[in-house]
């Protein structure tokens, strides 16, 4: 349809679209790529035509959320997922989830680009805003390209099974919107936003969701407390582009010359000389997912298999480089859980909070839910951190035990002896007790002790610098572990003050800090946040425990 | 065990589905590498347009109409060495696709895309630089869809270009191909074929080709295949389809151009000295 142009502002000027390249400009690219005055191609930026640009991905991780950036050389793309929980669509199909892509190209992107709304695959509302006019035809086709590129190699390719995202058949199903924003056009959209959604996809992790029984929504258990499990992909496809330049010109079409210059991962540049263009999805098991020859160009069939062929190795590398960014974030990720644990138990005085996260309205919509935000997360896991505590009490029952039998750790326990006898409280052995202990010398220190209190600081300040090779080694275990540098001061003259109630939970953290580079190697994230949050409470138990045992 | 004895055994409750599985057939009674009857019309809309074109492919049927070369209505769009090709593809409101509703007929993402493939097509086999800063306008309407939608669409426009008298490299042929639940490769599937049933997900590859000059200019596949190697396969299938809907499409074309000629010179018949081809795939 033929749209009225009404330009009621002259557009700035844009140099990146096809129509001010210069025909210099244009031959001299086409001549690289056709080999025509040297033995080998030759590209702008010196790669070789088979090889892709420099690739970089950042991953981030948050309840409910996961968030993608890929840079692939100048071309720029990020990708968004979130989750929301919501009836089916539609009554014929009540076990199916649904994935919503988002694509938005906007003049963030190239200075070519006019304003246009996000194109979704969720219908939205019919009528267009006005501003669309000033948006080129081209434009509305890349994102549309871009659209349908990741809608058949996501959904029509058999990478998610929507099947798999139903919680309650005919009731609840997961929808998942998938958001991909460009944020730099410099060259092949398509495989930057496919390895941007791909990646994304792997590293989202769905909460669990605890089924409420009168049909209310169900409730979403937060990331910290219960881990949640990954999305089930079937495959990973990734895919790689090339652009094709014919050397018969438009000019001399009549020529019978065949040869055709195949560049892959082409630039900006390169995409405006450009005849067609073939991309070709596969996983790392050389499976085929999608093939994209949208023409343009003629190829003959040997010529199209080869870059068949060259498209799989290039693949597979990109294959590679992607399983080691996601394990790397992975792994960050998981560390990030456990340094929140760790915030969360030094701050546990926070005001009580709701049981649920999201009130029982449907469809109702979080909005900050893309950032770390530590003090947001804290906020919500203190509850379910204490459900956690109570769960993990008991594991830490029988590790202690196990431990305190131990004769190898000998140098533990009788460290734990040396200051414990300055405490020869007969402290009960209930950690509820201790737990209020903590709180209200964290609170407001009571003000008969007050002085006392100010005379044990004054102490331990004193005798800082006497002590210090005394207690290096306490030190240097102390910085081992982060977030505890705070401790450092209060329990360095730990050993030779007298004693106090309040020195009791400054010389539970030293110990605490001890015991934690004990028993988080490091390796094992996941049994480190039970022994973390069982840590914690273990002191007040041991110490309980040993000042029972002592005769 | 051959049919007759396996009637016998059955008896009257016989099926057409075991017959057909019997005998290697497909639902609609094709062998796997048959295409489907096609036929053609050039010329329909005569007045208004500079060629026209309707083709059915079995029960597919697409009307293709060519507007050109005109002038661009935007001189921000026109080229200055060649001409541009604006593309078309609607479906009409009496013919549905399978129970995909569209909410939107002008803004279906799925025909801006068939638009946009059409027109790259189009694009490898038109001589565009003879007609510098026109505009070729090609509108494709979808009458009725049993599977197969691109590849018809892609030989209406075809014949309809050539109707309307613009300067082609080669004819464009297309087909589609995929393959079937026993492993083997099917040519030219209609809808029950292409969506997926049974829980298999159906391999659906259509593809372009210029059949004189032997090149592929396009092919577009979205379902998962094992390997390169049947991706290989698959592609040949559609190319031998692609070579027997050529010659329907050359037969057609020649039968027009010589029923043009005796209106013209007002004979009652015309001997055409070149071969007739021959219809047999």
């Amino acid at each position: 349809t033929m749209s009225k142009f009404a330009a009621s502002y002259i557009s700035i000027r844009d140099d990146s679209g096809s129509s001010s390249l210069s025909l210099n400009e244009k031959n001299f690219l086409r001549q690289g790529a056709l080999s025509l005055n040297s033995s080998r191609i030759l590209r702008t930026d010196g790669r070789s035509p088979g090889e892709i640009r420099k690739l970089k991905l950042d991953l981030s991780r948050s309840h409910n959320a996961a968030e993608c950036t890929v840079q692939l050389g100048e071309t720029r793309i990020s990708a968004g997922i979130v989750g929301h929980l919501q009836p089916p669509v539609s009554e014929d199909r009540p076990n199916e989830g649904i994935v919503s892509i988002t694509v938005d190209s906007n003049p963030m992107a190239s200075s070519s680009f006019g304003m246009m709304p996000p194109l979704t695959t969720t219908p939205g509302n019919v009528d267009r805003p006005h501003f669309m006019s000033t948006v080129d035809d081209s434009q509305k086709l890349l994102g549309n390209r871009i659209l349908r590129f990741l809608e058949r190699s996501i959904l029509l390719g058999g990478t998610l099974d929507t099947e798999a995202l139903c919680v309650e058949a005919g009731a609840w199903v997961w929808k998942l919107s998938l958001s991909v924003r460009i944020l730099d056009h410099g060259g092949n959209l398509l495989d930057a936003a496919l390895l941007a959604s791909m990646a994304t996809l792997r590293h989202y992790r769905k909460p669990n969701v605890e089924l409420v029984k009168e049909g209310g929504m169900p409730i979403l258990i937060h990331s910290d407390a219960e881990d949640p499990s990954p999305l089930p992909l079937n495959h990973t496809p990734l895919s790689v582009s090339f652009a094709l330049i014919h050397a018969d010109d438009v000019a001399l079409s009549t020529s019978s010359s065949m040869t055709v210059g195949a560049l892959v991962d082409p630039t900006e540049r390169e995409e405006l000389v450009q005849t067609g263009s073939v991309s070709l999805a596969m996983n790392a098991h050389s499976e085929v997912c999608l093939l994209d020859f949208g023409g343009g160009c003629e190829l003959e069939p040997t010529q199209l298999k080869q870059c068949w062929n060259l498209a799989e190795k290039c693949i597979l590398k990109l294959c590679e480089q992607l399983e080691d960014s996601l394990k790397e974030a992975d792994e960050k990720a998981q560390h990030e859980r456990l340094y929140r644990l760790q915030k969360q138990h030094q701050h546990p005085n926070l005001p009580p909070l709701p049981e649920t996260l999201t009130p029982k309205v449907p469809f109702w919509h979080e909005e900050n839910e893309m950032e770390i935000d530590t003090n947001h997360s804290i906020a919500n896991t203190s509850q379910e951190l204490q459900d956690a505590e109570i769960k993990a009490k008991d594991r830490e029952q029988e590790e202690y035990k196990a431990k305190a039998l131990e004769y190898n750790l000998g140098h533990v326990t009788a460290k734990v002896k040396e200051t414990d006898e300055s405490k020869s409280k007969e402290n009960v052995g209930q950690s509820n007790l201790l737990a209020a202990m903590l709180k209200s010398v964290q609170k407001i220190p009571p003000p008969e002790n007050k002085s006392d209190n100010i005379k044990a600081m004054d102490v331990e300040a004193a005798l800082d610098r006497p002590k210090a090779d005394k207690v290096s080694n306490l030190q240097v275990k102390e910085s081992d572990t982060p977030g505890k540098s705070e401790n450092q001061k209060p329990t360095v003259g730990l050993k030779s003050t007298e004693d106090s109630d309040e020195e009791v939970p400054t010389s539970l953290k030293s110990e605490f800090a001890a015991e934690v580079t004990k028993t988080c190697p490091a390796t094992n994230d996941e049994d480190c946040v039970e022994n973390l949050a069982s840590a914690i409470k273990k002191k007040k138990k041991k110490k309980s425990s040993k000042t029972k045992k002592r005769p | 065990l051959t049919t007759t004895r396996y009637l016998k055994r059955m008896g009257s409750t016989l099926r057409r589905t075991d017959l057909l599985s019997l005998s290697n057939l497909r639902n609609d009674g094709r062998k796997s590498h048959e295409i489907r009857r096609i036929r053609t019309q050039i010329g329909t809309v005569a007045e208004h347009c500079g060629g026209s074109a309707v083709v059915e492919m079995g029960l597919t049927t697409v009307l293709a109409t060519v507007r050109g070369p005109i002038e661009c209505t935007r001189r921000s769009d026109e080229l200055s060495d060649r001409a541009i090709i604006d593309v078309q593809v609607k479906t009409a409101p009496f013919a549905p696709s399978g129970d995909r509703r569209m909410a939107n007929p002008t803004s279906d993402r799925r025909l801006i895309e068939q638009s946009h493939q059409l027109k790259r097509t189009m694009e490898a086999a038109v001589l565009l630089h003879l007609y510098a800063k026109s505009k070729i306008e090609i509108t494709v309407w979808v009458l009725a869809d049993d599977g197969g939608r691109l590849p018809a669409a892609i030989n209406a426009t075809t014949l309809a270009l050539v109707d309307a008298g613009i300067p082609l490299k080669d004819i464009v042929c297309a087909c589609s191909a995929g393959i079937s639940s026993e492993g083997g490769t099917l040519v030219d599937l209609n809808r029950r074929e292409e969506s997926s049933f049974g829980g298999q997900p159906a391999v659906y590859l259509p593809c372009a080709m210029l059949p004189q000059r032997g090149t592929v200019v396009l092919s577009q596949c979205e379902s998962r295949l094992g390997s390169l190697k049947q991706l290989e396969l698959v592609l040949d299938a559609a190319m031998d389809g692609c070579l027997a809907v050529a010659q329907h499409l050359q037969a057609a074309i020649r039968e027009h151009s010589a029923s043009l000629l005796v209106a013209r010179s007002g004979q009652a018949s015309v001997q055409y000295s070149f071969a007739m081809p021959t219809t047999s795939c």
